[in-house]
């Protein structure tokens, strides 16, 4: 596992908020990795899961909900990210 | 786990679509239909992912969807890699504006709303997933 110096860490952090619902990059301490945390509210928000923005997975942290996740893929298609596939990870929020 | 909507390969999608129609029973309006069909069908337009409209005119199926409802809607953006559909006000560069999805389904029953936006981003998963014109205008043939 590679750890990624702190300065880029800090150049890497974005957000970009849409509607009521921000996305947040976020690293997985993995340098090729780039992951978009979908936040409802501003940044620190509920946290709904996260994206992939490399493989267009979406792994969510809360049970499936079809209004939900029509809004991520939705939301996602305004980054021009395309969302093929969701998956359910309830305790991929730790790994942060 | 249960089949969801963006879950799995492209036939596992299609298989939530069916599930999705009958439980929201919602169908398009049979002109608008006959219209989609007969683009998604040309093999005229060149497919694209994730957005409406590149600026290379590589349209997913909801863009097709969008250019029927009004095809002078279009604004190229600023970056000079999409369009935005326009109708209605709104900037929609990745999904259909409320004012076209009111064009492409059935408004008179209770709810539709909510099972237009849930069909169309289940249609937009398949586009993105790399489903053909040909197999989304199929599924869209037999279930809507």
């Amino acid at each position: 596992m590679t750890k990624v110096p702190v300065h880029k860490l800090a150049s890497f952090r974005k957000a970009v908020s849409f509607g009521s619902y921000t996305w947040r990059a976020i690293w997985k301490m993995e340098p090729t990795r780039r992951d978009y945390q979908l936040e409802r509210g501003g940044i620190g928000g509920e946290a709904i899961g996260e994206l992939n923005i490399q493989t267009g997975v979406f792994t969510t942290y809360t049970a499936f909900d079809e209004s939900r996740d029509s809004l991520v893929l939705k939301e996602a298609r305004s980054m021009g990210i395309a969302v093929v596939e969701m998956k359910l990870n309830s305790s991929s929020r730790n790994e942060q | 786990m249960t089949c969801k909507n963006m879950e799995g390969g492209i036939e596992l999608k299609a298989e939530h679509l069916k599930a999705i129609v009958e439980s929201y029973d919602i169908k398009l309006v049979p002109e608008f239909k006959v219209k989609w069909l007969e683009k998604l069908r040309s093999g005229e337009i060149e497919q694209g992912r994730a957005k409406l409209r590149s600026i290379n005119d590589e349209f997913c199926c909801l863009g097709i969807s969008c250019d029927i409802v009004d095809s002078e809607q279009w604004e190229e953006a600023v970056n000079g890699q999409y369009y935005f559909h326009r109708l209605g006000g709104g900037w929609e560069n990745g999904f259909p504006s409320p004012d076209v999805l009111s064009e492409m389904f059935q408004t008179d029953k209770e709810g539709w709303e909510g099972g237009a936006e849930i069909v169309s981003s289940t249609l937009a998963g398949l586009n993105d997933s790399g489903a053909s014109f040909e197999r989304i205008a199929d599924l869209i043939d037999e279930l809507l």
